[in-house]
């Protein structure tokens, strides 16, 4: 192993005792590692990311080393001034900071309160799980013009005889309103739950069975589509609908 | 009781189109007028079935095409067993179809002409100087849409008249995506055609095909 690879060295944080409760701001890195000393806390496991970040800089009161050869060097520093302690106990820093939860209040009375649920703008781009169509002549005639290898890995169903639900992805080349998968939840493109943690409580009371799609829209109503209802996508099998339809 | 008379030309045929076996009942080389007729009825309802499926208005179902297509499959299917003297009566019984290829009767065709190259491997392997190949091998050559499969080829691809139309373009072109003929698709006038046919997501359609570079 190459020591002096920039990837391996090995950063230690070391903060008084006394400053134990500061380390909470970087208890959610889960690769650290946390012993104790006489007097001091050391923390271990550091990427160089993390190191340099925000979290680290921002502890009040601590000291940066790296180790080489069990020496102790001040970060940036070509001296040694220490040697690290032997006999420390390492212990992951989740398992050595635990959480006390707050105490249960007796005398809260905000339990009526509740909250809209709401689907809020969302940064990360998600990959268009299906798209939502107008049942126009336009579509009609793409659809009834494309090859199979263009539709037999979509499913499709119609809303109201008037709007065309495509699931799959590479999607039709018709324009439309967009949208992707999330835990059977279909929702717009560019947007999530506004409490993305409610996620599953919605899912429990909008479609417990998991046999429903929910096509969730803007206005925050919902639709629920039989997953069963989804048909796979060919030219006969559209024309035959459309059929029906008229 | 004519009604009751087998009608081993229709049998054949409609066992070949639904399982893909070929079933050879008897040897002789002629179909009479009523089976004629009766195969003309099938093979009709099976090109409106598979007209639903095609990315094209239907086109009209051409009888003669479908016929003449017919018997070249079913007495093909037959010489693959039954030889006598039948050398002198190949030309007979096979004879060109002399009307124009067009959506109409290329599709006709199609219907059982698709099985002829199978036919032809077939007779290969029991004799590759058969005099019938020739004449299989020729009419492969003209109808080229119903030659495309994954171990068949024809020497050289009719450009001009199946990459002219944009319908019979399309046509072509899906026939060789779903068989997967990647002989074809790699031919040197097909492959840029079909490469920009598949479009974007050619890796996600069929990923064995590679465009080809060309080297000047």
């Amino acid at each position: 192993m190459a020591k002096n690879s920039a990837d391996i060295i090995e950063f230690l944080v070391r903060v008084d005792k006394t400053d134990l409760n500061t380390l909470a701001q970087i208890r959610h890195f889960e690769n650290l590692k946390m012993a104790l000393s006489e007097n001091d806390v050391w923390v271990s496991g550091f990427s160089m990311e993390q190191i340099n970040g925000a979290e680290v800089k921002t502890l009040p009161k601590k000291d940066i080393f790296y180790v080489n050869n069990s020496k102790l060097f001040p970060k940036g520093s070509l001296l040694p001034t220490d040697k690290l302690p032997t006999s420390l106990l390492w212990t992951p820093i989740q398992k050595a900071l635990l959480l006390e939860e707050p105490q249960l209040n007796h005398n809260f009375f905000g339990i009526h309160e509740h909250i809209d649920i709401q689907i809020a703008p969302f940064r990360e781009e998600m990959q268009t799980y299906a798209i939502l169509i107008n049942l126009d002549d336009h579509t009609k005639s793409v659809i009834q013009s494309s090859p199979d290898f263009r539709l037999e890995h979509l499913k499709y169903v119609i809303l109201n005889n008037s709007k065309l639900l495509v699931l799959g992805h590479p999607a039709l080349a018709i324009r439309g309103q967009s949208f992707w998968l999330y835990d059977d939840f279909i929702l717009p493109n560019g947007f999530h739950f506004k409490f993305p943690i409610l996620s599953k409580s919605i899912k429990q009371t909008a479609n417990p069975s998991g046999d429903h799609y929910v096509l969730w829209q803007k206005n925050n109503s919902y639709v629920l589509i039989k997953k069963t209802d989804f048909k796979p996508l060919s030219i006969s099998s559209f024309r035959r609908t459309i059929r029906l339809l008229e | 009781m004519p009604k009751l008379k087998p009608n081993f030309f229709l049998d054949s045929i409609s066992h070949l189109r639904t399982h893909g076996h070929l079933i050879i009942s008897d040897d002789l080389l002629k179909t009479t007028r009523t089976e004629d007729d009766e195969i003309v009825l099938y093979l009709e309802q099976e090109f409106e079935k598979e007209c639903l499926t095609l990315p094209i208005e239907a086109p009209q179902f051409s009888a003669k095409a479908a016929l003449w297509a017919a018997k070249i499959v079913y007495y093909a299917s037959l010489l693959l067993l039954h030889r006598k003297d039948t050398k002198k009566e190949l030309e007979v019984l096979f004879p060109n179809f002399n009307e124009p290829q067009n959506v109409s009767t290329i599709l006709s065709v199609d219907l059982t002409l698709r099985y002829l190259p199978q036919i032809y491997m077939e007779l290969e392997s029991i004799d590759h100087q058969d005099p019938l190949l020739d004449i299989i091998k020729t009419l492969l050559e003209i109808w080229q849409y119903s030659s495309i499969r994954s171990n068949f080829k024809v020497d050289e691809i009719n450009a001009s008249h199946y990459l002219k139309s944009p319908v019979l373009k399309q046509l072509f072109l899906d026939r060789i995506v779903n068989k997967k003929a990647l002989n074809w698709a790699q031919d040197e006038t097909i492959n840029p055609i079909l490469v920009q046919y598949l479009g974007f997501y050619k890796n996600d359609i069929w990923k064995a095909l590679q465009p080809i570079k060309n080297n000047t």
